[in-house]
């Protein structure tokens, strides 16, 4: 670290920063326990594309041949979400 | 209840352990989200996503190591994702305040040229000056060689000194 190193250190000893509140574990909760009704959210759907497409005036659609989509819809919730993924880095975020 | 135990605990699949880690850490992490994105509500939004990420991940953690370097990776992605095809960042909330009450001008003057700073600045400045971490550990956190982190703390650190207003760089004389 040279002088002018320390002289940034020193004007960051000067500040903290600003209090912040907390309160976040109830929302945090309800969005941890909501997994289960998600796959529940898809279960449901799974009938209700079936009844859609009845209505539509298409033949009889059996659940072995929603099954792909069901897949595919699943395939799409899982991989959406995936935190370990590298980012690109902020170096040349210019402003 | 420690980190470890809390992290073992989750692994169990015991959502209330899961609780002591967020409770303990969401403060750190608003701040950490706050100083990338300048923005409350994206910040807020940033915290409870990367919250929820991590304990889909928790079972992938290894206890043996410390939670929050893991989960501020988590965060970071988050807020990264965040930024993606927004418009300009408002300017809501305050980076820094006064440690005393007569360098408040001087806080002031820090925080409006934080805010002028690229992200990536603002993030590596705040992790080595505010939060007190060493070259090494801000290396772990954001994911680069230490060589790397060095070469960017100095060029933030050159950014920050040409934004800098009246007091601040009178600090700096």
């Amino acid at each position: 670290m040279n002088e002018n190193d320390d002289d940034i250190a020193r004007l960051f000893a000067r500040v903290r920063r600003p209090a912040c509140e907390g309160g976040r574990w109830p929302i945090v909760r309800a969005r941890i326990g909501g997994r289960l009704s998600r796959w529940l959210l898809l279960l449901a759907l799974f009938p209700a594309v079936r009844l859609l497409l009845l209505a539509g005036g298409f033949p009889a659609v059996s659940a072995l041949k929603l099954a792909p989509l069901a897949l595919a819809g699943l395939l799409f919730v899982l991989l959406r979400v995936n935190p370990f993924r590298v980012e690109p880095l902020l170096a040349g975020d210019e402003r | 209840m420690d980190d470890r135990e809390a992290v073992e605990r989750c692994r169990a699949g015991e959502r209330e352990a899961y609780r002591f880690l967020v409770e303990r850490y969401e403060r750190e992490a608003f701040a950490h989200a706050l100083a990338l994105l300048l923005n409350r509500a994206d910040a807020e939004d940033a915290v409870q996503d990367a919250f929820v990420d991590a304990w889909r991940a928790i079972r992938r953690f290894d206890p043996s190591r410390r939670f929050y370097p893991w989960f501020y990776v988590i965060l970071r992605n988050r807020c990264l994702k965040s930024r993606r095809g927004r418009s300009p960042e408002r300017l809501d909330d305050t980076l820094v305040v006064a440690a005393a009450p007569e360098d408040r001008d001087l806080a002031g003057d820090l925080d409006r040229a934080l805010r002028k700073l690229p992200a990536g600045d603002r993030e590596i400045l705040t992790l080595h000056n505010l939060d007190g971490l060493g070259v090494r550990e801000v290396a772990a956190r954001i994911g680069v060689p230490e060589g790397t982190v060095m070469s960017r703390l100095s060029t933030a650190r050159r950014r920050l000194r040409e934004q800098l207003g009246p007091r601040g760089r009178e600090m700096l004389e």
